[in-house]
């Protein structure tokens, strides 16, 4: 057990939290990161598509800025959403100069058909959903990987402290100040205390509440239940995207990219039932509207064989097309589902993808408790309202991690080391080795599995007040039954066991909240779907959410949304 | 259909073991498993004290790499059927790392040798102005694309022979990042960035053995061989070869052969009634070494 003293204590090392530790870094701060994987492995490292910026001078800001908030179905704060499209071109731009080497113009296509005309030398960009302007850069099929390696690289040439493979296990607060986190040294088991004048939340989303889904299978939403606990609120966490096109069984993403070339969606009786749904677009319909399309099929009975899928089929394309364009989705077939394309359809179906919700923050990053920031996928600023643009999240992770990060600085200038609870290390230890000599009935998998399906299947795609009501009680039930959990005891080194016991706490408390943020909103908007009342109802529910925790119980409130230039309309595309 | 299969895995307690032991477990097998999901069945329903790292199970993250059958890579892109030997699977941990414990290797050296290669563009400071530094062409990013893809799972530094007699040598993956960085157009370490791996790793790129293995193993398809070919080239067309290799590369001009043919040997291929050799093999070789630029 020991102490650790830095200025800024920033919580995960992905796009964000990496983000936030060099600009912390370079404003004179002493920082450290503590995260629970190595740097390289986050979840952001998972990100293909790209990084939305108005780049191309006949793009404009007006643009993006547009079809972010009608992406966010109205419901993404406006002054919010002006500062991430303002600085989007140089964070571009910034990530160019640290290393990353963008997709660029021409760049694979023989000289002779070339279409780049003038633009050597620019960054290219391509079309993504949403969105009027192909204004969307990337690096190949592998952007987050990318971005995320020339964020660490940076982040060694910064010289930053990263505490590698350290489990945060709880917040330190007293008198409504943070003072800094508790983590677990993985490695050697040992309990540690992170002392801090900030701490700087950036620890992903919230993904593995549900049992389809995209997310890396650290995506528990700890960041989010640890904040929760002590009391800070959480902002409309009943908004989580799906995406339509899941490998079946486990959710892993099948880019959109096969639907681009002309992939064909087909349920058990062999129908491209797109037409029954979005006749005019087919396959190409937004996300929403083709994963609300597929769990129809599904509900009612029309999967492939009976089985909770539909089809993906590609073979109409060509064995030619598919080698030369789509070779990474073939790939993703044989190697994760034993099928290959060219002979066989995917069996896909959608999954979890991306969390709107989380700590609210001021556009600095700033949450509501004094010292405590947050940035990436586990904060709310909310830039993404009801429903995120393909590419704005990535780009999230840049603009705010950087605010964020300047702003952390900035706060430690004058501020004196807060006060941390007396015994608060020896408290938590006790936590944790009581965990550990668990010896009840119940499994941590089973419970994981039980919570994981309820909330899929009743707070998931499609939503209705009963089903909701059951999965909310379940979720209560089943962290009842936590308490009787059995753990195999035995040593604290690398114990994997035991993190999985810890991130299943953060699952069952943010599950909590979803559910009953999700039956409180009583209209559909973005990826709210509400089958009791399917229409949007700017009257009552222009607002966002908070829920906070008060002893054993949630209360929820409401906050206003900022609109600045675009009044709401109705959301069609 | 499902089936089952057994799966070989080396278990390792730190705290209660002296040696790494292997336990045999049963594990049911639907068409489409991968050795991952293998791992996490027995974990939650067999073992639940059995440690190994994952994260994306997409095949990019790189925490998952371990031997199977004996061969280095992520295990969440094998499938299990593609792996059964003789009925079973055997699952190690990375070689020629320490075991911290099961299947989780310690990698900090592994980190070590990738920032000892500068990887990271020295193009100054990085600023926000409204233009990419990157004033190039398409076609100059092609070497950067052909190495950027590593995702440092260490598979190729578990596989390699030179790491196996000298855990100190620099390693595939390190070169790979170096690679990307010099043909970076924007960058200026250039050969700098070589020198010094020389410099802080001894012998350096030349302790590699040329066993190949490095790029057999790489998921990604990392044309490690070819870094670290196109690293030694330089180093000796710069003059900076280790001197026994200049001798080599020497006698190979003057003679055709690596080094002098002695009485001794001449006698012992007679005694063993080999066919006698040509002294001077050089005229022959002349054009190969010209072209691979050794000889002038
Ligand atoms: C498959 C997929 C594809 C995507 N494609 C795109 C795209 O094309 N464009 C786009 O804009 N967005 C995309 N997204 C979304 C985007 O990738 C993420 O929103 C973003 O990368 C999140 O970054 P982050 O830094 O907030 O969190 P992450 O990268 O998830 O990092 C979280 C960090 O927190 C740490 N952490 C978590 N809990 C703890 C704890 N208890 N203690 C210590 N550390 C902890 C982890 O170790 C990790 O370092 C995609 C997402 C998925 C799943
Ligand atoms: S070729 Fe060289 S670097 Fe690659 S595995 Fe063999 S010895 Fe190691
Ligand atoms: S070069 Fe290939 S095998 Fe080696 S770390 Fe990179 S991806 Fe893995
Ligand atoms: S779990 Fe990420 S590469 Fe295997």
């Amino acid at each position: 057990m020991t102490v650790f003293t830095h200025d800024v204590v920033i919580v995960g090392a992905g796009l964000a939290g990496m983000r936030a530790a060099i600009e912390a870094s370079r404003q004179g701060a002493d920082v450290a990161i503590v995260s629970k994987l190595h740097p390289v492995r986050s979840h952001s490292v998972a990100a293909q598509g790209g990084i939305n910026a108005v780049i191309n001078p006949e793009d404009t800001i007006k643009d993006h800025e547009f079809d972010t908030v009608k992406g966010s179905d109205y419901l993404g704060d406006q002054d919010r959403i002006e500062v991430l499209i303002a600085e989007a071109p140089m964070n571009i731009y910034e990530l160019e100069h640290m290393g990353a080497a963008f997709s660029m113009v021409g760049e694979g296509e023989a000289l002779a058909q070339r279409h780049f005309e003038g633009r050597l030398g620019t960054i290219d960009q391509r079309p993504f959903g949403g969105q009027n302007f192909p204004r969307t850069c990337f690096i190949q099929d592998r952007t987050g990987q990318a971005l995320l390696h020339t964020m660490y690289e940076n982040l060694l040439r910064q010289g930053v402290m990263v505490y590698e493979e350290y489990y945060t296990t709880r917040l330190v607060v007293k008198d409504g100040v943070v003072g800094g986190v508790v983590a677990l040294d993985q490695r050697t088991g040992e309990l540690h205390l992170f002392r801090a004048k900030a701490v700087l939340l950036a620890t992903g989303g919230y993904g593995r509440v549900f049992s389809v889904t995209s997310n890396a299978m650290d995506v528990t939403g700890d960041g989010m239940a640890m904040a929760f606990r002590e009391g800070v609120p959480l902002e409309d966490m009943e908004f989580v995207q799906f995406h339509p096109t899941g490998l079946y069984p486990t959710g892993i993403l099948v880019t959109e990219g096969a639907r681009g070339e002309g992939a064909y969606i087909v349920n058990g009786k062999g129908e491209r039932f797109m037409s029954r749904y979005a006749a005019g677009k087919m396959e190409l319909a937004p996300r929403d509207v083709v994963a609300r399309a597929i769990q129809t099929e599904i509900e009612e009975g029309r999967g492939v064989k009976g089985r909770p899928y539909v089809d993906l089929d590609l073979r109409h394309l060509g064995c030619a097309k598919i080698q030369e364009r789509l070779p990474q989705i073939r790939e993703l077939g044989i190697n994760f589902a034993a099928v290959d394309c060219l002979t066989q359809p995917l069996p896909i179906r959608p999954t979890a993808h991306y969390s709107m919700g989380g700590v609210p923050t001021d556009v600095n990053g700033a949450s509501t408790l004094k010292g405590l920031f947050a940035a990436g996928e586990c904060s709310c600023i909310s830039v993404h309202g009801a429903n995120r643009l393909g590419g704005n999240s990535l780009l999230e992770t840049v603009v705010f991690g950087r605010r964020a990060g300047m702003a952390a600085a900035a706060f430690v200038k004058g501020t004196a080391l807060p006060e941390v609870p007396a015994g608060v290390l020896e408290t938590e230890k006790k936590r944790i080795g009581a965990l550990l000599d668990a010896r009840g009935p119940e499994s941590v998998p089973r419970i994981r599995e039980e919570l994981q399906t309820v909330m899929f299947d009743k707070v998931g795609i499609y939503r209705t007040e009963g089903p909701m009501k059951e999965a909310l009680a379940k979720a209560r039930e089943l962290k009842k039954r936590y308490k009787d959990i059995h753990l195999s005891g035995g040593s604290l080194v690398f114990n994997t066991e035991l993190i999985e016991a810890l991130e299943l706490q953060s699952l069952l408390e943010v599950a909590e909240v979803i559910a009953l943020c999700a039956i409180n909103r009583t209209e559909s908007r973005g990826s709210h779907f509400r089958r009791d009342f399917p229409k949007r109802d700017d009257q009552n529910w222009l607002k966002h959410t908070l829920a906070r925790r008060k002893g054993d119980d949630i209360v929820l409130d409401y906050k206003p949304v900022a609109i600045t230039k675009y009044p709401p309309q109705e959301r069609k595309y | 259909m499902a089936s089952e299969v057994t799966f070989r895995v080396q278990r390792f307690d730190p705290k209660t073991d002296r040696e790494p032991r292997f336990k045999e477990y049963r594990v049911r097998n639907e068409p489409g498993m991968t050795v991952l999901d293998g791992l996490l069945q027995i974990k939650a329903e067999t073992d639940p004290t059995l440690s190994f790292r994952r994260s994306c199970r997409s095949g990019i993250c790189g925490s998952c790499a371990v031997r199977i059958n004996g061969s280095s890579r992520p295990c969440c892109n094998a499938q299990i059927n593609d792996n059964i030997v003789g009925g079973r699977l055997l699952v190690e941990p990375l070689a020629n790392f320490d075991i911290i414990k099961d299947l989780v290797v310690n990698l900090d050296a592994f980190w070590g040798k990738i920032r000892q290669v500068h990887p990271w563009n020295e193009s100054g400071e990085f600023r926000h102005t409204g233009k990419a530094l990157m004033e190039v062409t398409a076609d100059d990013l092609s070497e950067i694309r052909k190495t950027e893809g590593c995702i440092f799972c260490a598979s190729c530094h578990s596989d390699c022979e030179a790491l196996r007699s000298n855990r100190d040598f620099v390693g595939p993956a390190a070169i790979v990042r170096a690679y990307r960085f010099m043909h970076d157009p924007r960058d200026r370490l250039g050969n700098k960035r070589l020198d010094e791996l020389k410099a802080r790793t001894g012998i350096g790129v030349w302790l590699c053995a040329i066993c190949g293995n490095c790029g057999e193993s790489c998921p990604k398809l990392i044309p490690t061989n070819e870094c670290i070919a196109s690293f030694k080239n330089s180093w000796f067309s710069e003059n900076k070869a280790p001197d026994g290799l200049k001798t080599t590369a020497e006698n190979l001009e003057k003679m055709g052969r690596v080094y002098e043919l002695d009485e001794f040997a001449l006698r012992m291929r007679e005694k063993l009634g080999l066919p006698p050799l040509t002294p001077n093999n050089a005229p022959k070789l002349e054009p190969i070494l010209k072209k691979k630029g050794v000889a002038k």
